[in-house]
């Protein structure tokens, strides 16, 4: 072995604390790359699988009653491949034992035939049989979730009349990888069942032979989405339809795409922070290492080593650093991948690939790694490879002091022998000291980015359901009854108050910007149901013009006072321009409000009602459910409960894993730059402190000079930290927002907290190892040699 | 030092010059006050000899050597090795020029302290055409026993041993040492003379050494003495001295 190779080795051995706190963080981040990367891989490749095999459509769209004919005509339109009609009805299940209603959901197939689209992949039974009318298939979720198996019967309040249906089949579908049933935010299994049922007895129940009221649609390659979707509208349109919509809007696709996105910024976003502290502190190694080798380097000049052999050597060191830690981060990223995506086969209900670690992600990770390693290495690099070969014969000139402008002020006078030390160290290198108070801000910074999220999970949790939404459930109605009828529901057992409201689905426009959504008319003195933005405020709902919340007034452009067009997709379907009167800044969800009267009026029908907001007593709560269940008129009651429940479920699965992984993560950088720095300082330091000990300094006194240092860094890195923190916070709200949810900028001070302590016991443990250092410090060995 | 005092070796006689330095200065800029360290060198070290500086501290011995080990380039003046133009060559042919003619022994040592006393010697071999192996050089200066041992964990003489050893081992063709026993006591310092002594008659090296000790002149060719920045006097000895036979 070449003697440079070994002094490499040799340097590495020594500096083995610090080497292994870089490499460390650079496992972190190549780890959190590898495992994140890898499982979106397998989950875009089982997605594109999945929906291929299984046909998912590109186009949907929904209407009344539509003959069988028109199925043809939609056909015929230009660009359409495949078209499936299909009765799709809400229903309420009813599960042996269960007081709540739970929403389902009854899809027609046609027994003994594949569908053509949007195929369910039967996991265990089988599909219905021709003739064998109460026989069904369901869905693997709700089936797990409610311990449903094959042969177990269940029954449903079909068009108000109640059937018992059995279960032959257990299966997935393209269409419900995530399931929301109507009026849920998120993804419920226990309390969204689908259904699917042979077309002629579900026809027969709905009163719904020989039409239908669901289409699918697949395109045929090259087709214009968009061409397709206006003739799908067009043709529906007199049959009650008219809002066709493409994967990107199904319910679904569009949620699982928010997640791959989610993740592919977590990929990228949490490694390269981790990327950019290990250039930091490998920066800081480096730079460190090169000035205080500046005579070996010289030597070795001297003695004919080149620039480049020299600035190989340095280089070396980073990379292998750099390569290690690149190298334990893949294995580790590996490891935690299949966990990753073990969690995921529970959440995404698709068939998963394997994990899929591609060559790519290997290299991708590897080579952002080194590059970042070079980019913190370059100067010091760059300086070693430029240092003058006569440096080697001079002695290191004695640093410069003065007094610095503190102690001009007059301060010094205060201070101590060893206070004034610790105050010209600072100044002498004031960059240095930067440096390091940057550094273990980062790891502040990065402790409040990993923990803020829960803070403003719960925050949102609160002002949604403490505020915003005060029901204790909503009940939606099959189809708008008179209000009259609607405030009926005030007699059921237990309601102890119930609003109604009026809801329509429109579509908004606002110059070339379009946006669908459901518009809901409430009462000026709506009491369960409120507006409310992320700063508590709540509003009165306008007496004239539109409320939009904000994500929506992005979409279209809109901010208030501009005028919008609305066009309703039910009763009297003209446009009509309406004022936003108000932009709310909501926390959950994208609303779009106006006072019922003037809804009614310009939907041009009597008092109607789409359903109601009623709170319970909760000691007869049940008794409402049962109750409510069988009441014909209504078509889904979703329980507020419930919601907050899959809220917190959601949580527990990104906190409880995602977000532990980060914050032990964040604090091994924490620990690694603090523990760094101290380090740094010492061996800087290490001749200075030996000549004052041979002085006749004691131990704890020369402590005192480099903890000094120390404290005073760490104390101005916290606060900035924190600040920093909150920065970095406001750029992962906008990373991570997406249509339903954007989550607030809310960081508890306990999290403040957590950053500073861990910061702060970080810098302690550091200075207590150095603190052993010094008391070892071996006064001989080090004087005797230069560095 | 007029008189050589004792003459066993014949002294070399002169051959070609391979060094020729005229009119070197150097002056360092140090913020607005420049020190000039030489202030007109004119010098000739011929193939094969043994030459001697002596002169007072901050005389320009060391600046000197420097520049033509090309470590360090002159302000103005001319210098050339053989057919290497030394003042205008670029770092990179400098670096070159070091690593295929120039051992260096320094003044401070400058062993790596990362690296046992065989690998610093190694340090320099491994870039060597025609090295000796470093367990050879090292056993050259008395330090077979210490071949494993760290700097950290060598005497400041035996540190100086392994410096030399390092600049031997490449056999190279100038040998230029700054003090190369200045930490030693009279028995190592005769040592380490006798091996630059032998690398200067075995391997015709041409060397040059920097002392206080004007006994050690009595080794070598010439003793150049420098004063403030100049030559002061050049004087040729008929008789080397053994360094066996020096005494101080
Ligand atoms: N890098 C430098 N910057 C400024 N002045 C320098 C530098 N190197 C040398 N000098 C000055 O140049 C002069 C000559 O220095 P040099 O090191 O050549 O002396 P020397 O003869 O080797 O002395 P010594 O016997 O003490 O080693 C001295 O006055 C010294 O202070
Ligand atoms: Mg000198």
């Amino acid at each position: 072995m070449k003697a440079l190779t070994r002094k490499l080795l040799r340097d590495l051995v020594r500096m083995r604390g610090q080497a292994l706190a870089i490499a460390l963080v650079v496992a972190s981040g190549v780890a959190v790359f590898v495992s994140t990367m890898s499982a979106l891989d397998s989950l875009t490749a089982s997605r594109a699988n999945f929906y291929e095999h299984h046909r998912f459509a590109d186009v949907f769209a929904q209407a009344r009653r539509v003959p069988a004919a028109v199925t043809d005509r939609i056909a015929e339109i230009p660009g359409v491949g495949r078209v499936m009609d299909r009765i799709v009805a809400e229903v309420t299940i009813d599960l042996a034992g269960i007081d709540e209603p739970i929403v389902g959901r009854v899809i027609s197939i046609e027994p003994g035939k594949e569908p053509l689209l949007n195929v369910p992949y039967v996991r265990t039974g089988r599909l219905p049989l021709p003739g064998r009318d109460d026989e069904v298939l369901i869905n693997e979720a709700f089936a797990k979730a409610r311990s449903l198996s094959l042969g177990d019967r269940f029954r449903v309040l079909l068009n108000g009349r109640s059937k018992e249906l059995s279960i032959v089949g257990i299966a997935l579908s393209p269409e419900y990888v995530f399931q929301v049933g109507t009026g849920q935010l998120m993804p419920d299994d226990a309390r969204f069942g689908v259904i699917w049922m042979a077309r002629e007895p579900l026809s027969a129940a709905l009163d719904m032979a020989g039409v239908a009221n669901d289409f699918s649609i697949s395109l045929s390659r090259g087709a214009s989405e968009l061409d397709v979707m206006e003739s799908v509208d067009r043709v529906l349109s007199p049959y009650g339809g008219g809002g066709a919509y493409s994967r990107a809007r199904h319910p679904s696709d569009s949620m699982l795409a928010d997640e791959l996105r989610q993740l592919q910024t977590t990929a990228t976003l949490i490694p390269g922070i981790f990327l950019a502290v290990a250039a930091f502190l490998l920066n800081v190694v480096m730079t460190r290492t090169v000035q205080t080798e500046r005579t070996q380097i010289a030597t070795l000049k001297a003695f004919g080593y080149t620039s480049g052999e020299i600035a190989r050597h340095y280089l070396s060191l980073a990379v292998l650093l750099a390569g290690v830690g690149s190298l334990l981060g893949t294995g580790v990223g590996a490891a935690l991948g299949e966990a990753m995506l073990r969690l995921y086969a529970e959440y995404y209900k698709f068939p998963l690939t394997p994990l899929t670690i591609t060559f790519r992600t290997i290299a991708t990770g590897a080579a952002v790694t080194l590059a970042s390693a070079a980019v913190g290495a370059f100067r010091a690099v760059r300086k070693a490879a430029s240092e003058a070969p006569a440096e080697a014969m001079k002695p290191e000139p004695p640093a410069r002091f003065t007094k610095s402008w503190i102690e001009r002020l007059g301060v010094g006078k205060l201070l101590s022998p060893s206070g004034r030390m610790v105050l010209r160290n600072i100044a002498r290198r004031p960059l240095r000291a930067a440096l390091s108070i940057v550094g273990m801000s980062l790891a502040a910074a990065i402790l409040v980015v990993g923990m803020f999220s829960v803070d403003a999970f719960n925050f949102a949790l609160d002002v949604q359901f403490g505020m915003a939404q005060t029901e204790d459930a909503v009940v939606t109605f099959t189809q708008p009854i008179a209000q009259g009828a609607g405030t009926e529901l005030r007699h059921l057992p237990g309601v102890m108050q119930s609003e109604t409201f009026r809801a329509v689905g429109v579509t908004l426009r606002h110059g070339h910007r379009k946006w669908r959504t459901a518009l809901i008319g409430l009462p000026t003195d709506c009491q369960l149901k409120r507006l409310v933005d992320s700063d508590r405020n709540v509003y009165a709902i306008p007496p004239s013009g539109v409320a939009l919340g904000a994500t929506i007034a992005g979409k279209l452009g809109v901010s208030r006072g501009d005028v919008i067009s609305v066009t309703p997709m039910e009763g009297d379907k003209t446009t009509r321009d309406l004022t936003v009167s108000l932009i709310v800044d909501e926390v959950i969800g994208g609303s779009a409000v106006m006072e019922i009267g003037q809804l009614h009026r310009m939907l041009g029908e009597d008092l109607r009602a789409s359903g109601a907001f009623v709170s319970l007593d909760p000691a007869h709560e049940s008794r409402f459910y049962n109750r409510v269940k069988n009441v014909p008129a209504v078509m889904s009651v979703t329980m507020r409960r419930s919601q907050l429940e899959t809220f917190d479920k959601a949580l527990d699965r990104s906190v409880g894993v995602m977000r532990s992984i980060e914050i032990i993560l964040a604090s091994i950088i924490a620990f690694a730059v603090v523990y760094n720095n101290a380090r740094i300082a010492l061996a800087e330091r290490s001749r200075e402190l030996a000549s004052l000990r041979v002085l006749g300094f004691s131990r704890a006194e020369v402590s005192r000079i480099l903890l000094g240092e120390m404290a005073f860094a760490t104390l101005l890195a916290i606060p900035l930290g924190l600040f920093l923190g909150y920065a970095m916070a406001a750029g992962v709200v906008d990373a991570y927002a997406t249509e339903l949810l954007r989550i607030p900028l809310i960081v508890d001070p306990a999290t403040y907290a957590t950053a500073a302590l861990t910061v702060g016991i970080s810098a302690l443990l550091s200075a207590l190892i150095v603190r052993r250092r010094i008391d070892h410090l071996d006064l001989v060995g080090v004087l005797k040699t230069r560095d | 030092m007029d008189q050589p005092v004792t003459g066993l070796l014949p002294s070399v006689p002169l051959r070609e010059a391979v060094f020729i330095a005229r009119g070197l200065t150097k002056a360092y800029r140090m913020g607005d006050v420049s020190v000039q360290a030489l202030r007109g060198v004119d010098l000739d070290l011929f193939d094969g000899e043994f030459a001697v500086l002596l002169g007072p501290s901050g005389s320009g011995k060391s600046t000197l050597l420097n520049i033509l080990g090309g470590l360090d380039t002159p302000t103005t003046g001319k210098v050339h090795y053989r057919d290497h133009d030394l003042f205008q060559a670029d770092d990179e042919a400098l670096t070159r020029y070091r690593r295929e003619h120039v051992g260096f022994v320094f003044q401070f040592y400058n062993l790596i302290p990362s690296l046992t006393a065989r690998e610093n010697v190694a340090l320099v071999t491994d870039i060597a055409e025609n090295p000796l192996r470093p367990e050879d050089a090292l056993e050259l200066v008395g330090l077979s026993a210490r071949l494993d041992h760290f700097p950290a964990q060598m005497s400041g003489g035996e540190q100086q041993r392994v410096a030399i050893a390092r600049a031997v081992a490449k056999r190279p063709d100038v040998l230029l040492c700054d003090e190369p026993t200045g930490a030693l006591d009279v028995h190592t310092g005769k040592v380490v003379l006798e091996v630059l002594a032998r690398a200067n008659v075995e391997l015709k090296t041409t060397v040059g050494v920097i002392t206080h000790n004007a006994a050690i002149g009595q080794m070598g060719d010439r003793v150049i003495t420098m004063h403030d920045g100049r030559i002061a006097t050049v004087t040729h000895n008929a008789t080397r001295a053994k360094a066996s036979d020096i005494s101080w």
